[in-house]
């Protein structure tokens, strides 16, 4: 019926410049080396087991700190997207899985975060900005010691699940730009809105005050 | 979805039967009958005279079959409400196979249609917020004499016979040259729906490949029979509907009542046109709708309208796309009412993501007209009543309202909602007239606001028999 | 101006629980169990297609609705000693998450009538993917499983904002830097004229 193969013909395509064509190269390059990469966009996921029997404290826990005003994430101001989900076990539906479904032994805390840049540097920011939040968070968690920050992120890497693949939208805008660009992009709209009041002088004003560095 | 597998049984037939399903959901009535009443009908007689009352209205209502002896002089069709299904005391079971957004009502689904600030139910009409909207009666006749002789034996049945009261009684007129308030010639573009309006499926039908058309599967808009997903099943599952009686040749409908501040459209209007292209007041408003005055769509007529009264119901009169002859929106805006209302093609992928919001409308003005040479209202109470029939609410009706008139994200317009019928905010709402040097409108206060609404259902003939017999009770 | 990572958000109407919810965006999270065939096809064929042909995505692309998505093999759990039991998982899994604005009713059309070849590439070797046609079993597969996991905690660090919008301020940028440089050496007249030309090039940026 309507199904066709989504892929654009020949006239969709645009063709890159030279510079868009290295970028491209260079983005192809990166993400085969490392799956977790797109452009300078990263994707973390650890998997990290829940105490027995601390699965119910841990809810609680994620549910206080959720209903915080502000997120502990925005504290790490290079994240664009990030969650805490509890994973009970392996539930499809019962009619999308097999009969001999694995059934997990016990319950896993994904950690999981999209983010500017490398993973280190990251992953240390992250550990020195949420130190309250790691300790009431992972402290729920077998394996890791929440109060040395080395080992939290040995932690870490050690229960990361590599990126199979990994898309963005914009992989080379960082949040810092993203937001820039989000309030440039209203700012125009009202001055635009606002032009047929003012007077050549004052709209050059106007927009040199909100537009004119960066 | 246990009763999509007993449905499997059976295969289902897409033609429809025409003398099960109420009149006024295929056929507009509006055209001749222009003269219509809504009544509002709470059923405090009881669950039994209420059953009784829906018995005599099962005998009276009209039919979609042609008509065989010439115009009759009105029509009756009858819907209900979940507080009215209650009423008449419905197995609760049988309640909860309808939809959740039906069981729900329009008053508790005001946060997701948007009705807040001064559309919110608090402003309502005191009988959408209390629950006393049971039954609406739509009575459509051919004259005002017509329709009195049809009203007073009903009000003596409702009051007198079955002991019931009227909540309200909502009379709306066709104005002169299919006119809404604000000036526009109204409900051209109606889906095309396969074994009824095959012939509209130019313009009203889904876009396909090579300037072709197709019509919609009639469960689109008619409960229990295949929908644009089924058609293909090989299993023959139908979409989701309450249980049987109920669920064969009913439907979902949107009732609203819009209140229009005309004098408030034309003074900003005329005030913006004057720095618009030279004051050319038509075209801006022909910009902010995306058809002139007389309907003429701005795709095909985008400098001027052809001359005279534009005949929408001509054989392809509504046979333009966006996207092959105006994608940028120099021709109609993106942001124009009936881009968003029915975007065609305009969401891409040859209407892969419209196809399934589409609604069959019949509105209707209420109130006077303000005088054609008034720039201030005049006070007194004017606008639509909104009625929109469809097989399920929320992905047609409240979809089109959510996702294309409150928000402009999916057109690219960021939050601004439609400019004509949208906001609830005094100062939020602009609209960009693209072209070759864009012209912005100022933000404005709306110019429409909720003044209440209900969703109902209306089942079919057989099915009212059975609702009146006490069948589910 | 930093948005809060907690706004209620829109009503999603079809059931999103609110966890998944923030702002304009959100967060779906899934494990589907993988056939034994899934894991060669999916590391050298599905992962690495897009990869070397990003061009194959140009249909996500313009779709606009997805800001960040993974797919990920998980076929051993990670270890940390005891009191973790040692557990071999007897059949592979794929994490999938994405990031994306809804609304709901945009979702569904998108990955029923546009992306479903797309789906198949990723999600054909899971156990109960229904196929392609017809419609009413593939949607009923992505409701069901996208319903499934509800976050504990979701940040969005832009929640207002959607995918359209970040992608037309990005090219909105491009537009203003031309302006931008040479705004303070114009003379008021000239500027207002170059001011209309920027207004006109980025009309559809905003």
């Amino acid at each position: 019926m309507l199904l066709k193969l989504p892929i654009p013909g020949p006239a969709d395509l645009p063709i890159p410049g030279p510079v868009e064509f290295g970028r491209q190269l260079i983005d192809t390059a990166t993400a085969i080396i490392d799956t977790n990469r797109n452009g300078q966009a990263y994707a973390f996921l650890a998997l990290c087991p829940i105490y027995p029997g601390k699965e119910a404290e841990l809810r609680k826990t994620l549910a206080k700190i959720d209903k915080r005003k502000e997120s502990p994430f925005a504290r790490v101001t290079r994240t664009h997207f990030a969650r805490w989900v509890i994973l009970e076990n392996f539930d499809n539906g019962t009619d999308f899985q097999p009969a001999d479904e694995d059934d997990l032994e016990c319950q896993f805390l994904i950690f999981s975060a999209c983010f500017d840049g490398d993973r280190d540097s990251y992953l240390d920011e992250m550990i020195d900005e949420l130190a309250p939040e790691i300790k009431e968070v992972w402290s729920h968690c077998i394996g890791i010691e929440v109060d040395a920050p080395a080992d939290v992120k040995r932690y870490l890497l050690h229960n990361q699940i590599d990126s199979g693949f990994f898309y963005a939208a914009y992989p080379h805008t960082t949040v810092p730009e993203v937001r820039r660009m989000l309030k440039a992009q209203d700012d125009l709209r009202a001055l635009a809105v606002r032009k047929h009041q003012l007077a050549p002088e004052e709209l050059q004003r106007q927009f040199l005050d909100h537009f004119g560095s960066k | 979805m246990t009763k999509t597998d007993d449905r499997r049984a059976q295969a289902p037939s897409s033609v429809l039967d025409l003398t099960d399903i109420q009149g006024d959901i295929l056929r507009a009535y509006g055209n001749d009958y222009d003269c219509t009443t809504y009544v509002w009908v709470t059923l405090s007689g009881g669950p039994k005279a209420g059953r009784e009352f829906i018995a005599s209205l099962a005998e009276q209502v009209t039919n979609a079959a042609p008509w065989k002896s010439g115009k009759p002089s009105h029509h009756l069709n009858v819907a209900l409400t979940v507080h009215g299904l209650k009423a008449l005391g419905v197995r609760d079971d049988v309640i909860a196979s309808f939809s959740s957004e039906f069981r729900q009502g329009m008053k508790d689904r005001h946060l997701r249609l948007g009705d807040i600030g001064r559309n919110h139910p608090d402003h309502w009409e005191p009988w959408f917020q209390d629950g006393r909207a049971h039954v609406l009666v739509t009575v459509n006749a051919l004259t005002q004499d017509d329709l009195k002789a049809a009203l007073a034996p009903l009000r003596t049945s409702i009051k007198s016979t079955f002991g019931h009261a009227i909540a309200d009684e909502e009379p709306a007129n066709l104005l002169t040259g299919q006119r809404e308030h604000f000036g526009f010639a109204d409900g051209f573009a109606q889906p095309a729906i396969e074994g009824v309006t095959d012939d509209k499926a130019r313009g009203g039908g889904v876009p396909q490949m090579f300037g072709r058309w197709r019509a919609l599967a009639p469960g689109e808009f008619i409960l229990g029979y295949p929908d644009e997903d089924t058609r293909d099943d090989p299993e023959k599952a139908l979409p989701s509907a309450p249980d049987d009686p109920l669920g064969k040749s009913g439907t979902y409908m949107v009732w609203r009542k819009l209140k229009q501040d005309v004098g408030r459209f034309r003074q900003t209007v005329a005030a913006a046109a004057e720095r618009y292209e030279g004051g050319d007041e038509a075209k801006l408003r022909a910009k902010i709708v995306g058809r002139w005055d007389n309907g003429a769509p701005l795709v095909e007529y985008p400098d001027a309208p052809p001359a005279g009264e534009f005949d929408g119901k001509a054989e392809g009169a509504n046979d333009f796309r966006f996207m092959d002859d105006d994608e940028s929106g120099g021709k109609c805006p993106i942001g124009a009412h009936v881009r968003r209302s029915n975007p065609r093609d305009a969401l891409g992928w040859d209407g892969a993501l419209s196809f399934r919001h589409r609604i069959i409308r019949r509105g209707m003005p209420y109130g006077p007209p303000l005088p054609a040479d008034a720039t201030k209202d005049d006070g007194k109470d004017r606008g639509l009543v909104f009625i929109a029939f469809n097989a399920s609410i929320s992905r047609q009706f409240e979809a089109i309202q959510v996702q294309w008139l409150n928000d402009g994200n999916v057109f690219g317009l960021g939050h601004d909602s439609d400019y004509l019928m949208g906001g609830e905010d005094d100062t939020e709402r602009s609209m960009v007239i693209q072209g070759e040097q864009p012209f912005y409108l100022s933000p404005q206060p709306p110019f429409v606001s909720t003044k209440g609404g209900e969703y109902l259902f209306v089942p079919g003939i057989a099915a009212l028999r059975a609702l009146g017999a006490g069948d589910v009770s | 101006m930093s948005p809060s990572g907690n706004s209620p958000g829109p009503e999603t109407g079809t059931g999103t629980p609110p966890g998944n919810v923030n702002g304009q965006a959100i967060a779906i999270t899934v494990f589907s169990t993988v056939k034994r065939w899934g894991v060669p096809w999916l590391r050298s064929v599905a992962f690495l297609e897009p990869k070397l042909l990003p061009q194959t995505l140009l249909w996500l692309q313009r779709l606009s609705f997805i800001h960040f998505a993974r797919w990920s093999l998980v076929t051993e759990l990670p270890y940390n000693g005891a009191p973790q039991p040692r557990q071999k998982l007897r059949h592979p899994h794929m994490y999938f998450e994405s990031n994306f604005n809804g609304g709901w009713e945009e979702y569904i059309d998108a990955f029923s009538y546009v992306l479903r070849p797309g789906m198949a590439l990723f999600w054909g070797s899971s156990y109960g993917f229904p196929g392609a046609v017809p419609t009413a079993p593939f949607k009923k597969y992505i409701q069901t499983s996208d319903h499934r996991l509800v976050a504990s905690h979701f940040y969005a660090a832009y929640p207002a904002a959607t995918v359209t919008m970040v992608n037309q301020s990005i090219e909105l940028d491009g537009h203003l830097d031309g302006l931008r440089a040479r705004a303070k050496d114009l003379t008021p007249d000239e500027f207002a004229v170059a001011f209309d030309e920027l207004l006109a090039k980025a009309q559809r940026c905003f």
